[in-house]
């Protein structure tokens, strides 16, 4: 708990061991703001992943979009990052704390596999990433599904900034997680296929992109099992493609309403601006 | 059980302003001391605000074989405090080649939760069984203030069921009318709590071990509530159709 110790004592800047964060600048920024200055805009991405444990694997699978603000930063954004050859993590929250996060996980169970001689295990990635996240407290803003097989089997779980860890059989993350979460809720079944599974998680990721305007452009699958891990991308959904046609009509055919009473009021022009 | 809303953590400790936001520790946590051994029961929701992030969550954390605890708070520092400190027990357990006793356990528990007492937002209930002292529950609340206890209750849901289980407890109960009550107890409490819900875990550490049962609301065997039939009043032009 170096973070936490360094807090607690008050320590100063240069005693600080290098894996703390400095928030030195806090202040700074305080002061800007107390000045006038906009404090500048982050980058979001907000995001639907989805993973599904199924018989004999996981499928695992990612929208594209990054924002920042209401403007598409980056329309084919990579979400899946690859872990090992058979462990996957997708992610939500910040995107530079994902990508060195994952990067780390990679690197350190890479080191684990040359080590020991043996495939690493998704719950080593799990318990790698959920010390260091914890150590952090919630700064560093990655939200991760880790899914993979490894020798002991198929696995899936959900690591929250904060360290929170979860085991499940299916899971969403994101902004879009709230509309994806309700497709797997209803649809998961044990002992699909693999062609269930991943249908099961391209609706579940539709079902994020229609609802929720920070996700979707294209969506990036991954399917996972003990002899070969597939990557699928990027897959565009037609209503990606052109819009879908809107079928009510949002406008009164005259004659809707009946006029009970007519009221005329005159008014007497005073002053018009008109522009000549 | 709650998971920290991070979107309050607005801290500023270069100013030494570390805010205390308002924990709710949503759960039911229920734990009875019986003659031979304790039992424990939980609910199964971890809920972010009015989210239930997960609806089947496992608030029984094992030790050991012998050791279980139930946990409550923010989930991730319960299951980092949780890790850490099976990392001790088994630790001592080898260099001392012998099972280390429930009170010492709850004594590592306490001595972390007590000072990262200001870091942390953790609730426990230790629960187990030795050859020393018999079964033992030991309730550690926010703080880090331990007791040993015959009957606890934890968490949001512990309120509503605080004089059923008053009124249910007495000395030298058996096993079976030990987890009767307590499943009542649960089943009480996920009834009138929205924070409590999802299925219903029950645990009875003994000599022989742990053993967990499941309670499913949509299978027997669940602590259903017998709901009152409602008075409803309808409007003349609806009673009469």
């Amino acid at each position: 708990m170096a973070a936490l110790d360094a807090f607690q004592n008050g320590v100063l800047q240069c005693e600080v061991e290098p894996n703390a964060f400095d928030f030195s600048n806090c202040t700074r920024n305080c002061a800007l703001a107390r000045m006038g200055t906009a404090p500048p805009r982050l980058n979001s991405t907000g995001t639907t992943i989805v993973a599904v444990t199924y018989k004999d694997g996981v499928v695992m699978g990612a929208d594209s979009r990054a924002t920042a603000g209401n403007i598409i930063a980056d329309k084919h954004c990579e979400k899946v990052h690859y872990i090992t050859d058979s462990i996957y993590a997708c992610g939500a929250g910040t995107a530079a704390d994902l990508d060195q996060v994952t990067k780390m996980l990679s690197s350190s169970l890479r080191l684990l596999e040359l080590n020991t001689g043996r495939k690493a295990r998704v719950i080593t990635a799990l318990r790698i990433a959920k010390q260091h996240l914890f150590n952090y407290m919630g700064y560093v803003g990655a939200y991760l599904l880790i899914g993979g097989v490894d020798p002991t089997g198929p696995y899936l779980f959900d690591v929250s900034a904060n360290g929170t860890t979860m085991a499940r059989p299916f899971a969403a993350q994101g902004s879009g997680s709230y509309a994806a979460i309700t497709v797997l809720e209803k649809d998961w079944k044990i002992g699909m296929t693999e062609e269930e599974a991943s249908k099961l998680v391209q609706d579940a990721l539709h079902a994020g992109m229609h609802g929720d305007n920070a996700s979707g452009n294209s969506l990036n699958l991954v399917v996972i099992t003990p002899e070969k891990t597939i990557f699928r991308g990027p897959i565009v959904p037609d209503f990606c493609n052109k819009p879908e046609p809107i079928e009510s009509d949002y406008k009164f055919k005259s004659g809707a309403t009946t006029v009970l009473k007519k009221k005329e009021i005159k008014y007497d022009i005073v002053e018009s601006m008109d522009m000549h | 059980m709650d998971t920290m809303n991070e979107d309050m953590r607005k801290a500023i400790p270069a100013l030494g302003f570390y805010p205390k936001q308002e924990i709710s520790t949503g759960t039911t946590l229920i734990a009875m001391e019986y003659d031979g051994g304790v039992v424990i029961g939980t609910d199964s929701r971890t809920s972010a605000g009015s989210f239930i992030s997960s609806r089947t969550t496992n608030k029984i954390t094992p030790i050991t074989d012998h050791l279980s605890v139930c946990r409550s708070g923010s989930a991730a520092d319960t299951q980092a405090i949780a890790d850490i400190v099976k990392y001790y027990i088994e630790t001592y357990s080898l260099l001392e080649n012998e099972p280390v006793t429930i009170y010492r356990s709850s004594q590592i528990f306490r001595q972390f939760l007590y000072q990262y007492r200001d870091q942390l937002s953790a609730s426990v209930i230790v629960a187990g069984w030795d050859a020393k002292l018999g079964g033992q529950l030991y309730a550690i609340p926010i703080g880090g203030f331990t007791t040993r206890q015959r009957s606890t209750a934890s968490g949001s849901g512990s309120t509503y069921v605080l004089g059923y289980l008053d009124k249910a407890w007495r000395p030298n109960l058996t096993k079976d009318e030990c987890v009767e009550i307590v499943k009542t107890a649960v089943g009480l409490a996920v009834f009138r709590d929205g924070s409590s819900g999802g299925v219903c875990r029950i645990g009875v550490i003994n000599e022989a071990g742990t053993s967990i049962t499941l309670y499913r609301p949509d299978k027997p065997g669940f602590p259903t509530v017998t709901l009152p039939e409602p008075h409803i009043t309808y409007a003349a032009h609806i009673k009469n159709q």
